[in-house]
């Protein structure tokens, strides 16, 4: 057991690792990020020439001129020896760390609430769904869920705005820090994935309650409920569970917007700004930290389907 | 315990005997079977229609500008009324229409290509091209939704090309590990490996054998892709990123008319309907797919 | 009193391809303590019968015919009301019992929550279920209690569901196909275990199987099936010994001790069922007469019937 955990862990620091370089070439080996290109968005309006001067100015001080693998090299040893995640090119010089460590908390909140809705309200219905398979409740619960999975999760946000900001002022639009705050940006970036939970655990039901250990529970002669709770629901949402982690994920990415539309002042957000304003530390430093967050929540995901299933085994 | 009704999970697995029809006629009765489907691929060639025709078809140039009717409601001048900018919605609408399904088609084109070949390739060949093809694979994957696109499109600038590459770098991993899934499992099967024992090129063997047999849930991926595609490519331009200015796009109709939520609502929810549809549709057609080409998935047999 | 009568019962699956018509007016009767066999080949329809009587069939199933369990109609009778029976009357051992173990649960939780049900206590449950896995032979109980079927060998998980079977003392017990898959040792333990709970239990056994000579062993009475209906019904000793229809005699002819002699051709698809006998393809005894006339089971009291217009004099 410890040495698949041990393996692992291996692949995923070797992930996050792969992911930083992918990051950081993209950021600096493309024309957006040359020195012309900070020079421009730091030192200048966009609209202003920059002089010859200015970016020999940049260059020298972020060490563009260097190799890039240097560059690299240089980045890496200092994140991972001093902790250091480089200054912000716009902030005027905070460390990006202090930026990020801001960041996160607001982002898991958000993402953490999120995920309380799509498990809360998701699992329930999908178990509710298929048992009264083909029922009014059933059919009203489906329709609801494609539709779901089509809307825009940025537009369902600015609809919740519309309505209950705008039009019957119950709630705010932006702002962070009470629970009234977290509300819609919440609900905005939930539904999505809790449509696509409740169909997943809708088939995944469906395809429990057709195998022979429910006919045979049934041929004993079991309560419904026992049936239900205590067979079909479990296996059934054995392979939920997996998912949900890969979903965490998708909450994750849908941050982005939903952040940027309510001015919520998580990684999302600075991920957006930093990429408008040519902030490669930023940008490097927010996908590393939001890839480490996704495949960690991904392992914990896989480690927990281990548990729960006995018939699996570390290899 | 009392209990008013006892309902007891209804038993669906239908017993049959050797199946005689052929797996087209089988395919034709499934889809006339399915209703919904077939107004799902009515709908969707009407769309790709008026898709291709929008520049022709539209009563407004989408880009023509008319300040003084600006954020008008629908009226018999304006089928859908005029956004911020005085511009007609309904011939945006219909523009835009044909920038997100060009997008989304090229994107999962090159996707189920790229993604296709080389899960076929780790898949088929296995050992150290498959590690390394997988490790490549699982790298892609780890960058969530549109992280990956978002910081790419932020640095190599606006346009339909860059769109095209950020999603599709995005999107390939997914193609690839599922194909490589499917591969592996017809792998094993007695008639690849008869194949391989008479001696057949490996790249014949691939295309005769493995590939139409292991293509199948992958082509379903693909379809529900391009609404995926077209929401991704809506999200990053409401943002701000990968559109050109000039061209209409939804999401980026969405982003500019945000400001007008409350005055002019209209901006906002005409864009975002049409993505919702056309998303639905592809949906349902993917799902419809799915459904038909797995069939025979509860039949038993009797004894 | 009769426990179980089946009246013309038939049974019907609607497919994409057609209705099939798996069960073809079945009719017969047990009594208490007896043990019936319904053998066949696979594909006769004979588990479509045990699933019948236990109302355990698709819901798209059409079922005609009576089913009478002691004095009760079964077919007509409201779900909850039927699903009384289950477990408590009328037992099922089914015909995979790997896939009929729910993989999440402990094999004694398998046994237990069947009393944890009807009211006892966690411990009193356990213990009944230790007791029941000692009974099928499944020893040491404590620790095969404890682990998950899928730690089990196929021989042991058949006899769980079996000890499921006779946990509650079910009058009439339904075996479908107790030997299907096993080797040499499972068969001959799960045999030595259904015969035990004929002395212990008292109960009807209806067993399902294409093993002849798990039938030969077991069962008083055995009705041969054949592309869905009853050919021949009799006491055990005189199907084996002195069979009437040229099916059974070939069935008979074709066990190992007798010479392994196999029979040619398939049985009819229950989606098309020949006109006439649905035997004449493949008999060697048949006439014109087999090919327009369907026979029916001629009733010869005492020692059964066979449906045949040109059976093998007993």
């Amino acid at each position: 057991m410890h040495y698949y955990l041990a393996k692992r862990l291996g692949f995923l620091v070797l992930t996050i690792f792969a992911a930083s370089i992918l990051a950081f070439v993209l950021l600096h080996a493309i024309p957006g990020g040359s020195a012309e290109t900070i020079a421009r968005h730091t030192l200048v309006g966009l609209e202003e020439e920059v002089s010859a001067q200015m970016i020999t100015e940049v260059s020298a001080r972020y060490n563009l001129n260097e190799p890039l693998w240097m560059q690299y090299a240089n980045w890496l040893s200092a994140v991972v020896f001093h902790g250091d995640l480089g200054t912000s090119f716009v902030y005027f010089d905070t460390p990006v760390l202090n930026l990020i460590s801001l960041a996160i908390v607001p982002t898991l909140i958000l993402a953490g609430a999120s995920m309380l809705i799509v498990i809360v309200v998701g699992i329930p219905l999908g178990i509710y769904s298929a048992i009264h398979e083909n029922s009014p409740g059933d059919i009203v619960i489906r329709c609801a869920s494609v539709f779901s999975i089509s809307f825009p999760s940025f537009w369902v946000a600015l609809m919740l705005i519309l309505f209950f900001s705008i039009s019957l002022d119950w709630l705010p639009v932006t702002g962070y820090g009470t629970l009234a705050n977290l509300i819609l940006p919440a609900v905005a970036l939930a539904l999505h994935p809790t449509a696509v939970i409740i169909r997943i655990v809708r088939t995944s039901m469906l395809e429990t309650l057709g195998q022979q250990y429910i006919t045979f529970a049934i041929a004993k002669g079991l309560s419904f409920r026992r049936i239900i709770w205590n067979h079909a629901v479990k296996n059934a949402l054995i392979p939920v569970v997996t998912l949900l982690g890969l979903y965490f994920g998708h909450l994750l990415a849908g941050t982005v917007i939903i952040e940027s539309i309510f001015a919520w002042p998580g990684i999302g957000k600075l991920l957006v700004d930093g990429v408008f304003s040519h902030d490669i530390p930023v940008v490097t430093s927010c996908i590393v930290v939001i890839v480490t967050m996704f495949l960690v929540v991904n392992l914990g995901v896989d480690l927990l389907y281990h548990v729960i299933d006995p018939r699996i085994h570390y290899e | 315990m009392s209990e008013d009704v006892t309902v007891i999970p209804a038993i669906r697995k239908i017993p049959v005997t050797n199946s005689t029809s052929n797996n087209k006629n089988r395919l034709i009765r499934e889809i006339k079977k399915r209703l919904g489907f077939q107004c799902c691929l009515v709908l969707l060639g009407m769309l790709i229609i008026i898709a291709v025709l929008a520049p022709f078809i539209v009563p407004y140039d989408p880009t023509s500008t008319d300040l003084p009717h600006k954020n008008e409601g629908p009226s018999t001048a304006h089928f859908w009324g005029t956004d911020y900018l005085g511009r007609d919605l309904f011939s945006r609408t219909l523009c835009g229409a044909q920038t997100s399904l060009i997008i989304a088609f090229a994107t999962v084109g090159c996707a189920f290509a790229a993604g296709t070949a080389i899960g076929c390739i780790a898949g088929y060949y296995g050992g150290i091209v498959d590690e390394l093809l997988s490790r490549g694979i699982d790298l892609f994957l780890a960058f969530p939704g549109i992280i990956f696109s978002l910081a790419l499109l932020g640095l190599i600038g606006a346009g339909i090309l860059n769109m095209v590459i950020a999603l599709t770098l995005a999107q390939w991993a997914t193609f690839a590990r599922l194909m490589r899934g499917d591969v592996l499992s017809i792998r094993n099967l007695e008639y690849v490996q008869s194949a391989r024992t008479s001696g057949l090129p490996d790249r014949r063997i691939m295309l005769r054998h493995l590939v139409p047999n292991a293509i199948m849930p992958v082509l379903v991926l693909a379809t529900l892709d391009v609404g995926s595609v077209i929401l991704a490519t809506a999200g990053l331009s409401f943002l701000g990123l990968g559109i050109p200015p000039g061209i209409p796009e939804w999401g980026s109709m969405i982003g500019a008319g945000k400001e007008f939520l409350r005055t002019a609502p209209l901006n906002i929810i005409v864009p975002g309907l049409a993505i919702t549809v056309v998303v639905l549709l592809f949906n349902i057609l993917g799902e419809g797919m799915r459904d038909i080409l797995d069939v025979h998935k509860d039949q038993v047999n009797i004894e | 009193m009769t426990l179980l009568t089946v009246h013309d019962l038939n049974v019907h699956f609607p497919t994409g391809e057609g209705s099939v018509h798996a069960s073809r007016d079945i009719s017969f009767s047990m009594e208490p303590g007896e043990v019936l066999g319904l053998v066949g080949e696979t594909g006769s329809g004979k588990s479509v019968i045990g699933q019948a009587i236990i109302r355990l069939l698709p819901t798209s199933a059409q079922i005609t015919g009576e089913i009478r369990f002691d004095g009760q109609e079964l077919t007509t009778l409201p779900d909850h009301t039927m699903h009384a029976l289950r477990g408590r009357s009328i037992s099922l051992v089914p015909q995979n019992p790997s896939g009929s173990l729910d993989p999440l649960i402990r094999n004694g939780m398998q046994i237990a929550e069947i009393f944890i049900e009807r009211g006892a206590t966690k411990n009193t449950a356990w213990d009944k279920a230790r007791d029941l896995l000692v009974a099928v032979g499944l020893i040491p109980s404590d620790p095969i209690a404890k682990e998950y079927p899928h730690e089990l060998s196929g021989g042991m998980r058949q006899r769980l569901t079996t000890s499921i079977a006779i946990a509650e003392h079910s009058r009439l017990i339904i075996a479908d196909e107790p030997t299907k898959g096993l080797d040499y040792h499972a068969r001959a333990t799960t045999a030595r275990v259904l015969s035990d709970i004929r002395t212990r239990e008292n109960a009807s056994l209806l067993l399902i199987t294409h093993d002849l000579y798990l039938a030969e062993h077991l069962c008083d009475w055995i009705a041969v099936l054949y592309a869905g209906e009853i050919i021949e019904i009799g006491p055990a000793h005189h199907i084996f010994t002195q069979p009437r229809h040229p099916y059974t005699k070939a069935l008979i002819g074709a066990m190992p001790k007798n010479g392994l002699v196999p029979l040619d051709g398939q049985s009819p698809s229950l989606m098309a069922i020949p006109e006439g006998c649905s035997f004449r393809e493949r008999c060697t005894a048949c006439s014109n007469r087999c090919g327009t006339e369907h026979p029916d089971l001629k009733q010869e009291s005492l020692n059964g019937g066979v449906r045949c217009h040109h059976p093998f004099s007993s």
